[in-house]
C-alpha cells in the first residue's frame, strides 16, 4: 500500500510510530500518545525566556 | 471539510503573498526606523516617521490580518487542520502574538509621526529604540514561522492523533 512505512532498509519505522505513521524511530514513538515533541518543548521555553528579556528590557 | 484543489491552491496563493508582503513592509520599516534612530538629517528623521505609520497602517496591518485569516482558513479546510499538528499551532501563535504586538506598538509609532508632522521632534530617543527593537522582534518571528511552514516538523497532538485513527481522515493525513 502506498501511504504504509516502509518495514525495512532506509525509512524504515517501528512500534506505535509506524502503525499510526506519525514519524521516525523510537523518538517518534514516545511522541504517539500526543505529548509535545522535544522540539516543541525546547523551543517554546526558548520562546519565554527571549520574551521575559526582551519585554525587561525593552518594555511592553 | 474538503474543497476544490483550485481553491486550496487559491488559499494558498493569498497566504503566501499576504506573508511576504508583511515580511517585506516589516524589513522596509526596520529600514525606516534605523534612519530616524541614527540619521541627523531633520528631514529625513520626519520623513522616515510620517512614512513609518503610513507602511504600518496602509501595508503591514492588512497584509497581517490577511495572513492570519488566510491561515487559519487553509488550516480549517486542508487535512492539515488547526490543531492536528504541532507546527500548525505553533506558526498560529506566532502569528497571533506578532499581529497583536503590532497593533499595541501603534501608539507610539502615532506619537512620533504626529510630532514630525508638526515639525517638531522632541526627544523620544528610548521610544525610537523601542520600536527599532519591536519591529526586529516581529521579524524575527515571521522568519521563525516561515521556517515552520517550510520544514513542518513531526508530531500530532491529540486531536491530531484521534483524527488519524479516525477512517474518515486517516487516508488524507497519510498523503500529506
Amino acid at each position: 500500500m502506498a501511504d504504509s512505512p516502509p518495514s525495512r532498509g532506509i525509512g524504515a519505522r517501528s512500534g506505535l510510530a509506524a502503525e499510526t505513521g506519525t514519524g521516525r524511530g523510537v523518538r517518534a514513538d514516545r511522541a504517539a500518545d500526543g505529548s509535545p515533541p522535544r522540539w516543541v518543548k525546547v523551543s517554546g521555553i526558548a520562546a519565554v525566556v527571549i520574551a521575559v528579556a526582551f519585554i525587561a528590557i525593552f518594555g511592553i | 471539510m474538503t474543497i476544490t484543489p483550485r481553491i486550496r491552491k487559491l488559499l494558498l496563493a493569498i497566504h503566501i503573498a499576504s506573508s511576504i508582503g508583511w515580511f517585506g513592509a516589516v524589513a522596509s520599516f526596520i529600514a525606516l526606523a534605523i534612519a530616524g534612530r541614527t540619521s541627523r538629517d531633520a528631514e529625513l528623521v520626519r520623513a522616515a516617521y510620517l512614512a513609518m505609520k503610513v507602511t504600518a497602517v496602509f501595508v503591514i496591518i492588512p497584509f497581517s490580518l490577511i495572513a492570519l485569516l488566510s491561515g487559519v482558513a487553509q488550516s480549517l479546510v486542508t487535512p492539515w487542520g488547526l490543531a492536528r499538528h504541532y507546527w500548525v499551532l505553533a506558526k498560529l501563535a506566532l502569528t497571533v502574538v506578532a499581529t497583536f504586538l503590532l497593533l499595541t506598538h501603534l501608539t507610539p509609532v502615532n506619537w512620533l509621526s504626529n510630532a514630525a508632522m508638526k515639525g517638531t521632534l522632541p526627544d523620544y530617543g528610548w521610544m525610537r529604540v523601542q520600536i527599532l527593537a519591536y519591529a526586529c522582534g516581529g521579524l524575527a518571528m515571521l522568519i521563525a514561522a516561515f521556517t515552520l511552514a517550510i520544514f513542518k516538523p513531526r508530531g500530532l497532538t491529540r486531536s491530531g492523533l484521534r483524527a488519524q485513527r479516525h477512517p474518515e481522515t486517516r487516508g488524507e493525513l497519510a498523503r500529506k
